[in-house]
């Protein structure tokens, strides 16, 4: 009712809003305010596609984008950021705060008022100094205009500050600082560095070199290493301290502006970076440059110009969000040389590998085929895929080795230039090698046990999704050695890809649902009550049932037996055998009600990506009415265009790339080589695809009611399936829905393709 | 006139300490108690509401958002023996067992400590640790007993109230489920 009431609020607002004038550019519809507050948590600066320097300010150290609304003061301005992530911080390195007055305070920190953002610009008035900040940002440089009050211009320059930083040294998931360094090259150049290690991912140390150039004169300055300042003294070198510089600005403009190269090379390279990318002081052709990359990649999903305001600024606000990450740090790998592009903050596959990834190969299957080299080329140096990555490090790994459902997908969508034998070998060293000790950063933790038993047993952590995760990344290893003609190997792992039936409980029941993943002891013992603590003397357990979220109470936040998730959820994530699902579910009708309980009781947590693919499982018992119709009432309870508007961390662009996907009637399993089809929320999608080749989805007739589709047509042809395969979009061509009222036979019989077998 | 300013003067300070440690019975039925709970590296906020204070104890519970209840029957509020750490369950009222208790030791393990400057709780026998300094919860100064586990660790602060020995801090505690009390309204 609640749902019912919601999707007509905002299907009233999206009239409201009235169509989009068709000469606008998508840019101007991106939002990046949205999802900005509450658990969204994305990124609010300027940046590039994919784009290696992110400014933004930061308020403090604790946010993970950096940005806090207001009242929190601004703390500076730093030039690297992530986008949507929870747990610890990264980055925020190299921050820059525009102050008036004496060289003498190294907390510049300021209320702000004014703030302006959109995509490609962010500024903002600081009130303390009541100077205005414009950002705009290139590939790796970022370029800043400062407007003074008056002449009186100064300019902080931290090389030390960065988020995360914990009281506790060494507290997990916080960036330790390690050291920096600055120097005042000449009187408009500044040179230096930041070296921080740990973060999310508690990976090793990385450097963020800069280079930065003014278009004024420095006049008099002061350094500082730790708390103590040096006035007149040019530079800091690096003791394992915080350096950083306070700069008087001469001349009579009150204008200053600023470029900053980043390089985790050099800061030679910072500079170099600057020089290629902005060899001028034109901040308008700069912020231009952004825009158009960004139009040039939006231009490839093309809405109808009868859309809403709305539904544009949802829908190109999700497209955005999906390209902030990972990075393109082609040139900028610290780490080994070669021609490979190299690609980093997976931030982290478990989040994207659902629906970020299969958008980013729809928009640019070009794009996706240099992520997935990155991995397969990471695989080759550092001796694992990444299922986390940032810093130049692996980690943090939280479920399956999920850069195989990556793969596989590329695979199975026939991406170009990508070596597959390569990356059915690194795949294959996920699925074999145990990595020693070092399962928080990669490869599979509780393999031996996995392979042995052919389950993770409850004495490993997280051994319920790594179960539920490892058989469906065994099945991607199966679909890729089947198409490479490697039998005996997809023989194993396409065996290897029923395990999950080895945690399935299938005799027990929970609220009216039958079978679920369940803890499992080494010796094959089904555990109801499980201990917990340490203590010798008392020995308490907890009851497990399929609700149970054991975290943090009775164990780690990594240490349960799911990660994120309950058996309720969990229980659902079977991609590759959903038939075999209904079966142990108890058959069509009853796989119904159990999906019904699911979301009606609110087990479906709307917040997480587990759960990403359990509104489309009606599509398996021939009802795809009844997926479209949950999807809609999802995303009119937890998806809008406020700051508030994403219902859980973006996490990359995961929810962002969900939403998209549903609003344009498609959604991938990802991994395999269709998609489902749904109602759309959009009246014409038309896919402008690489090939040259145009892919047009039309709902005909779609309105509030009309929101089940009666009958399909493909290219003319009856098409009487809610499922269409990549291929068929590769093509190019026309889906023409006729939508309804009410729900019909359509889509009800050809059901979505099985799973390979033996 | 000395010996009267000096009177005057010592009656006043025994007020100021008096004042400075809260009486024990600024807990009452209707107190709200705010502690941080420290689980495996989180800190969650978590509010006991004493809605009850005799016969049956009952405690509500509020963490971020979420609400519930633990009952502890009367029986074990005068005679349990050991702490239940059963996790919250959202809106639902948790009876504990008719030994055990949650976030305060039963009535006779008090008079034992009190008796004997030991109790023996959670099959664990904790000694009375003397002369420490003032406990302190945010701003305010409270009364406690602390003791040690001595066959295993645990360290909690108990609040020297007779009638109702509510624990201010459990450190150390080998199931890994910490707390602090940060205030009282």
């Amino acid at each position: 009712m609640k749902y019912q009431h919601l999707s007509i609020i905002l299907f009233a607002a999206a009239l409201l809003s009235g169509p989009a004038r068709a000469q606008e550019k998508h840019f101007s519809f991106v939002d990046p305010m949205i999802g900005s507050e509450g658990l969204g948590r994305v990124f609010i600066g300027p940046s590039c596609p994919f784009g290696m320097v992110k400014p933004s300010p930061d308020c403090g150290t604790a946010p993970n984008s950096g940005w806090l609304p207001d009242p929190v003061p601004v703390t500076g301005f730093s030039q690297l950021h992530v986008s949507g992530t929870g747990g610890g911080p990264k980055y925020g390195n190299i921050q820059v705060m525009p102050f008036t007055g004496a060289l003498d305070n190294l907390d510049q920190s300021s209320p702000r008022e004014n703030e302006n953002v959109k995509l490609g610009y962010y500024s903002v008035l600081l009130k303390k100094s009541q100077v205005r900040t414009e950002i705009t940002t290139a590939e790796k440089a970022a370029f800043y205009r400062f407007s003074y009050p008056s002449s009186n211009k100064a300019l902080k320059i931290d090389a030390g500050f960065f988020l995360g930083e914990q009281p506790i040294p060494d507290a997990r998931e916080a960036q330790q600082f390690v050291g920096s360094e600055i120097e005042l090259v000449s009187p408009t150049e500044i040179r230096g560095y930041s070296r921080i290690r740990a973060g999310w991912n508690n990976g090793r140390a990385y450097t963020v070199y800069f280079y930065a150039v003014l278009d004024q004169p420095v006049t008099t300055f002061a350094s500082w290493k730790g708390t103590k300042l040096y006035p007149g003294i040019p530079q800091q070198f690096d003791s394992n301290e915080k350096t950083g510089l306070l700069l008087s600005l001469g001349g009579t403009e009150k204008l200053l502006n600023m470029k900053i190269g980043i390089s985790f090379l050099s800061s030679l390279k910072a500079k170099d970076n600057i020089q290629k990318e902005v060899p001028h002081w034109n901040f308008e052709e700069v912020l231009t440059s952004v825009q158009n990359k960004w139009e040039k990649l939006f231009n490839r999903i093309e809405i109808g110009t009868d859309a809403t305001k709305t539904q544009q600024q949802l829908f190109y606000t999700g497209l955005y969000h999906t390209m902030l990450m990972p990075v393109d740090r082609t040139g900028e790998n610290p780490l080994w040389t070669n021609e490979q592009p190299y690609y980093d903050d997976f931030y982290t596959l478990w989040d994207t590998y659902r629906t970020s990834n299969p958008l980013i190969t729809l928009i640019s299957p070009v794009k996706e085929a240099e992520i997935v080299n990155a991995l397969i080329d990471i695989y080759k140096h550092d001796g694992y895929l990444p299922d986390g990555r940032s810093g130049n490090a692996n980690g943090r790994t939280q479920g399956g080795s999920h850069a195989e459902v990556v793969i596989a997908d590329a695979y199975v969508k026939e991406l170009k230039g990508i070596d597959y034998e390569l990356g059915l070998q690194a795949m294959l060293k996920d699925a074999l090698v145990p990595p020693g000790g070092n399962e928080e950063q990669e490869g599979r933790g509780g393999l031996t046990e996995y392979n042995r038993l052919g389950y993770v047993p409850f004495s490993v952590v997280r051994s319920g999704n790594r179960t539920v995760d490892y058989a469906y990344n065994d099945y991607n290893i199966a679909t890729v050695a089947k198409g490479l003609n490697h039998q005996k190997t997809f023989e194993r792992f396409i065996r290897q890809s029923g395990n999950w039936r080895n945690l399935w409980r299938d005799d027990y029941v929970h609220e009216g649902a039958k079978g679920f993943i369940l803890p499992k002891d080494e010796k094959g013992k089904w555990l109801d009550t499980i201990p917990y603590g340490n203590s010798d003397r008392q020995h308490p357990t907890y009851i497990y049932t399929p609700l149970t979220h054991e975290t943090p109470w009775y164990a780690c936040h990594w240490c349960g037996f799911f990660y994120e998730g309950t058996s309720w959820e969990y229980s659902f994530s079977i991609p590759h055998e959903v038939p075999a699902l209904i079966q142990k579910s108890g058959g069509n009708a009853a796989f119904r009600k159990r999906l019904d309980t699911f979301f009606d009781k609110k087990f479906y947590n709307v917040a997480n990506e587990p759960s990403f693919l359990t509104p489309t499982l009606y599509h398996w018992i021939g009802r795809p009415d009844l997926s479209s119709k949950r999807i809609r009432q999802i995303i009119a309870a937890s998806y809008n265009t406020s700051r508030n508007g994403l219902p859980g961390n973006d996490d990359s662009g995961a929810m962002s790339s969900w939403l998209a996907f549903h609003m344009i009637g498609l959604y991938p399993n990802a991994g395999q080589p269709y998609y489902l089809i749904n109602s759309p929320l959009l009246k014409q999608t038309t896919l402008h695809q690489e090939n040259g080749k145009d892919f047009k989805i039309v709902a005909q007739g779609l309105s509030e009611k009309n929101m089940y589709i009666r009958s399909a047509k493909l290219n003319g042809k009856s098409f009487d399936q809610a499922w269409i395969n990549h291929e068929d979009i590769l093509n190019g061509g026309e889906l023409i829905l006729e939508m309804d009222a009410k729900p019909s036979a359509w889509g009800t019989k050809i059901l979505p393709p099985l799973s390979l077998t033996l | 006139m000395i010996k009267r300013l000096t009177c005057l003067f010592i009656l006043a300070l025994l007020f100021c300490m008096a004042s400075a440690q809260q009486p024990a019975q600024t807990i009452k039925a209707g107190s709200k108690i705010d502690y941080k709970f420290f689980l495996y590296g989180q800190t969650v906020p978590v509010t006991l509401t004493i809605k009850s204070m005799t016969g049956d104890v009952m405690l509500d519970w509020y963490i971020r958002g979420g609400i519930g209840s633990y009952l502890i029957p009367a029986a074990a509020f005068e005679n349990g023996k050991r702490l239940n750490f059963i996790q919250p369950a959202q809106n639902t009222e948790i009876k504990l067992g008719e030994n055990e208790t949650f976030a305060l030791i039963s009535k006779s393990a008090f008079r034992t400590l009190q008796k004997d400057k030991k109790l023996v709780y959670n099959n664990t026998t904790y000694v009375l640790k003397e002369n420490e300094p003032v406990y302190q919860a945010g701003s305010l100064q409270l009364d406690v007993l602390h003791v040690v586990g001595q066959e295993e660790a645990g360290d909690l602060w108990i609040l020297n109230d007779p009638e109702f020995p509510l624990i201010c801090q459990f450190s150390n505690n080998p199931l890994g489920i910490n707390f602090s009390m940060i205030a009282i309204k």
